[in-house]
């Protein structure tokens, strides 16, 4: 670089620092600094002269002198005060007195700027006395006043100044300007006395007072509150609230709210601490954080029910909404950010009982397309792409315990199918038997995990049953050790067998089939555990189903683009590694990859898969043939729905592809698929199910339009409950126990509804 | 002289100056933040590389994240996938320690049987690389027919 290019830079740089320091300077305050000014209508000052004790000086200027030996007693104080009302209901960080030299001594002089401790009136306070009419004299003459200084000011020799002290925030007391604020009776002002009295002959310092150019002032940086309006109530698990800024306020100021919550019509109680940041479900005195803005142009917030936040249906709440801002204030009890108001609580809501059709409403992080899974005992259980397991009351939504996401060292990843629950009664985990129901989750990190339905903790977590950075997607099966016959529990004594198929990374061929013990996570059985069963397993991503006749499980796959065998019939009799082929069916369907789960009809006869390309397919499950196929059209979406009501030869099969919802008559003699109905019009739809056993009457089937559809079982034609317009909504469940339904949907929010 | 309390208040002029200083500050601030917070180059792969793929035929995108220049020690890297309307599909998270002068992160986003394909979740996507609690980089992912 050229010497003078490299001057330029070097100028250029010292410059930048330069102007670095002195913004750092400039940046001192944040919040708002306020400047109250005394004025002819406004503050109160006066003079009192040793040397003429019980004399008055209210007018012209405001005198601080310090005299000799030479001509004892003759030292001059003052006494002055500001008006802060106006601050009322403000935060008071920092504070600063500013006032005018007029006339500057001839050597430079240190006065003690203190906070007076007994009250005084301005055109009747003497060196003696604080008033005349009455009588009051001071109990220390020459002014009472506290024992350490709030600032002092450096006089200096220049005449035509201003002087600033340095920052007001105590005296060994307490933030006095905040108590005179909070408390204007105690705002009794201050004094001004040069440091080292009788220390110099005549050193006088004259100070422009409230009557004349350049009064007294004081610089007050406050943090004040919004103004906020009233609270609505946007469903039974949302409410909305709105605010102002103070006026006049600016993004300088202020970069946001935060907002606290408590059920009842009393506000939350307590400030925020300075200096910390709260986060949302955060106790913050007798309330908890429902929300935290960072940004001065949201003025409202819609606060919702969900893993942090507790807004139930027909309850009344009240808000507590505090200002923050984002700098440092120098001289602050906390200099760092955020610092925080004084809190202004807002009136009182209601949440309505339901809104419509809609109960309540859960908000999770991410998208949740999986069927939430209603345990019958009063728990909603769902996952999602948020890596979380999240629990809801059943009747309120209210959040069951904070959502975990499987314990130190490791994590749930992404639940995209829904998790299975196991009622106590049922279950053999020797922890939850008769005590808690037990939830298995299939997660993306490729473990298999058991929590307690009831408090979330983990019971224990499967080894990696994935290879490649693979995952686990379909919900685990479980075989119930006390619904299976004596074979099943001879083999497995005494636990329930949980199954479930890989999705492994890097290969087509590489997938396997695990029976986990259900009591304490251990593999009891690896089926391709050498990956030497020809020509090669591709991915599960369903759920597998069993066959307590038969001591199997059916489970479906890709096919590794039509080479491979995409549908398995695997015993549960197995155990250790397992590398000899179980039956398995190679589809005669141009598509023969199968993401959904295959569905067994109620006398075992027959199974049903629904393929990529829109194939149903029935299977004999007798000889693990394929004995019948149609093309609904579309792409497959799930998995086949069983229609048992039609006739004991006759079974309905449902589907949902993505040009609709369709369905097909199985005859189980002839083994031959008829014409049903076609539901087209349905964007995207969801896995569809049933309305209530044994009747069937409906099927209910989210969609990419924001609605769930309700279908009609004998001919396809359908209605449609708008939930969420504009988004996806998932597979919903039927909650046949408390006649709703549960879907979630890609914003994150699981919703809970009447059936309609 | 009244004593008599009635307030007077005026804003302090000199905060506009103090929004410009912050502004400059914040500008100051963002240069040297991103000197020690390198871009990472960030790439979307299904057996081949792009930034658009179909639902129909894509099976798992690697979404591969390679970092030069990152001061050495512990990281931690977010990945937000978010859906055409802005919601978040999916979040991964990573924590990474470097060591030497480079290192690559990679991600797995299922597409074949996913809710992506089975629900047709179609569109421009966008995904958003965030370090160490910062965002970092933000690019578009497509989702075709």
């Amino acid at each position: 670089m050229h010497s003078t290019s490299r001057e330029t830079l070097s100028r250029v740089v010292s410059a930048l620092l330069f102007m670095c320091l002195l913004l750092f300077c400039s940046i001192a305050f944040a919040g708002e600094t306020i400047r109250v000014s005394t004025s002819a209508s406004s503050g109160a000052d006066a003079s009192i002269n040793q040397n003429q004790p019980a004399a008055n000086y209210n007018t012209g200027t405001l005198t601080v002198r310090s005299t000799t030996a030479g001509t004892p007693n003759s030292n001059y104080r003052s006494v002055f005060s500001f008006d802060l009302t106006g601050l009322a209901g403000s935060a008071v960080k920092v504070s600063k007195v500013g006032l005018f030299l007029s006339s500057a001594p001839t050597q430079s002089r240190t006065l003690n700027l203190r906070r007076l401790t007994e009250p005084w009136v301005e055109d009747q306070v003497s060196w003696s006395n604080r008033s005349t009419s009455p009588t009051a004299i001071w109990t220390n003459a020459g002014g009472t006043f506290s024992t350490t200084n709030a600032s002092t000011f450096s006089t200096g020799t220049s005449s035509g100044v201003t002087l600033t002290s340095g920052t007001i925030r105590n005296d060994n007391t307490t933030n006095f300007v905040q108590t005179w604020v909070d408390n204007p009776a105690t705002n009794l002002g201050f004094i001004l006395y040069d440091r080292a009295e009788n220390s110099n002959n005549d050193r006088t310092s004259l100070f422009s007072s409230r009557t004349g150019a350049n009064p007294p002032y004081m610089d007050v940086t406050v943090l004040r509150n919004v103004a906020v309006g009233a609270p609505s109530a946007l469903s039974p698990s949302a409410i909305n609230l709105g605010w102002s800024f103070p006026q006049g306020s600016t993004s300088a100021n202020y970069d946001g709210v935060t907002i606290s919550i408590a059920p009842g019509s009393t506000a939350p109680a307590g400030v925020p601490t300075d200096g910390t940041v709260y986060s949302v479900g955060q106790t913050l005195g007798t309330g908890s954080v429902v929300a935290n803005t960072n940004a001065f142009n949201i003025l409202s917030s819609s606060i919702e029910n969900g893993d942090r936040v507790v807004i139930l249906p027909g309850t009344q709440y009240t808000l507590s909404v505090y200002t923050h801002d984002s700098v440092m204030i120098s001289g602050a009890a906390s200099v760092n950010p955020p610092h925080y108001s004084p809190g202004v609580s807002s009136s009182t809501v209601t949440t309505p009982t339901a809104s419509g059709n809609l109960v309540w409403t859960y908000a999770t992080g991410a998208a949740s397309l999986a069927s939430p899974t209603p345990s019958g005992s009063g728990t909603v259980v769902t996952g999602g792409n948020d890596n979380l397991l999240h629990a809801m009351d059943e009747n309120t939504g209210a959040r069951k315990f904070i959502p975990v996401s499987g314990g130190a060292g490791d994590t749930v990843r992404a639940v995209q199918d829904r998790v299975t629950i196991i009622p106590a009664a049922y279950t053999q985990n020797p922890t939850c038997r008769n005590v808690c129901d037990v939830v298995y989750v299939s997660t993306g990190n490729g473990t298999l995990k058991a929590y307690r339905a009831d408090t979330g903790a983990r019971l224990w977590t499967s080894g990696t049953l994935t290879s490649g950075g693979g995952s686990l997607v379909g919900s685990p099966a479980v075989q119930l050790y006390d619904f299976s016959d004596a074979a099943f529990q001879g083999t497995h004594a005494v636990y329930d067998l949980i199954i479930v198929g890989t999705n492994n990374q890097g290969s087509a061929t590489n997938n396997r089939v695990f029976g986990i013990n259900g009591n304490t996570g251990a593999t009891v059985f690896n089926y391709n555990q050498a990956q030497t069963i020809a020509p090669g397993i591709d991915k599960f991503l369903s759920a597998p189903y069993v066959d307590y006749a038969s001591n199997s499980v059916w489970l479906t796959s890709y096919s590794n683009g039509g080479a491979q065998p995409s549908v398995h019939h695997i015993s549960t009799l197995l155990s250790g590694s397992v590398n000899t082929a179980q039956p398995r069916i190679l589809l005669s369907t141009s598509s023969k990859d199968v993401a959904g789960a295959p569905t067994l009809d109620f006398a075992s006869t027959y199974l049903f898969v629904l393929t990529n390309g829109g194939d149903i397919v029935a299977i004999d499950t007798a000889t693990n043939t394929e004995v019948a196929s149609v093309n609904v059209g579309g792409t497959g979406v799930g998995y086949p729905m069983l229609d048992g009501n039609i006739s004991a030869n006759i079974a309905g099969v449902v589907v949902s592809t993505s040009t609709g919802v369709h369905k097909r008559l199985f005859d189980r003699t002839a083994r031959t698929f008829s014409p049903g109905w076609d539901a087209t019009g349905i964007p995207n739809p969801s896995v569809p199910v049933y309305s209530a056993y044994p009747d069937q009457l409906y099927l209910y089937v989210g969609s990419s339009d924001g609605n769930l559809y309700k279908v009609s079982n004998a001919d396809g034609s359908y209605t449609n409950l708008p939930v969420n317009p504009g988004v996806t909504l998932g597979s919903p469940a039927y909650d046949e126990m408390t006649s709703k339904i549960y879907v979630g949907d890609t914003s994150g929010h699981i919703y809970a509804l009447n059936v309609f | 002289m009244d004593t008599s309390m009635r307030s007077m208040f005026s804003k302090v002029v000199q905060r506009s100056a103090w929004v410009v200083a912050v502004a400059v500050i914040g500008v100051l601030s963002v240069a040297a933040t991103a000197a020690t917070r390198p871009k990472p180059v960030l790439t979307f792969c299904d057996g081949t590389c792009g930034t658009s793929f179909a639902v129909s035929t894509a099976r798992d995108i690697a979404i591969r994240t390679s970092w030069k220049g990152l001061t050495s020690g512990q990281h931690h890297q977010k990945t937000v996938l978010m859906l055409p309307d802005g919601s978040i599909y999916q979040t991964f998270e990573t924590d990474f320690k470097i060591t030497g002068k480079q290192s690559t992160i990679e991600s797995v986003l299922p597409v074949a049987g996913s809710w992506i394909q089975q629900r047709g979740l179609k569109g421009n996507w966008t995904v958003a690389i965030y370090l160490d609690g910062n965002l970092v980089e933000q690019r578009s992912l497509s989702f075709t027919d």
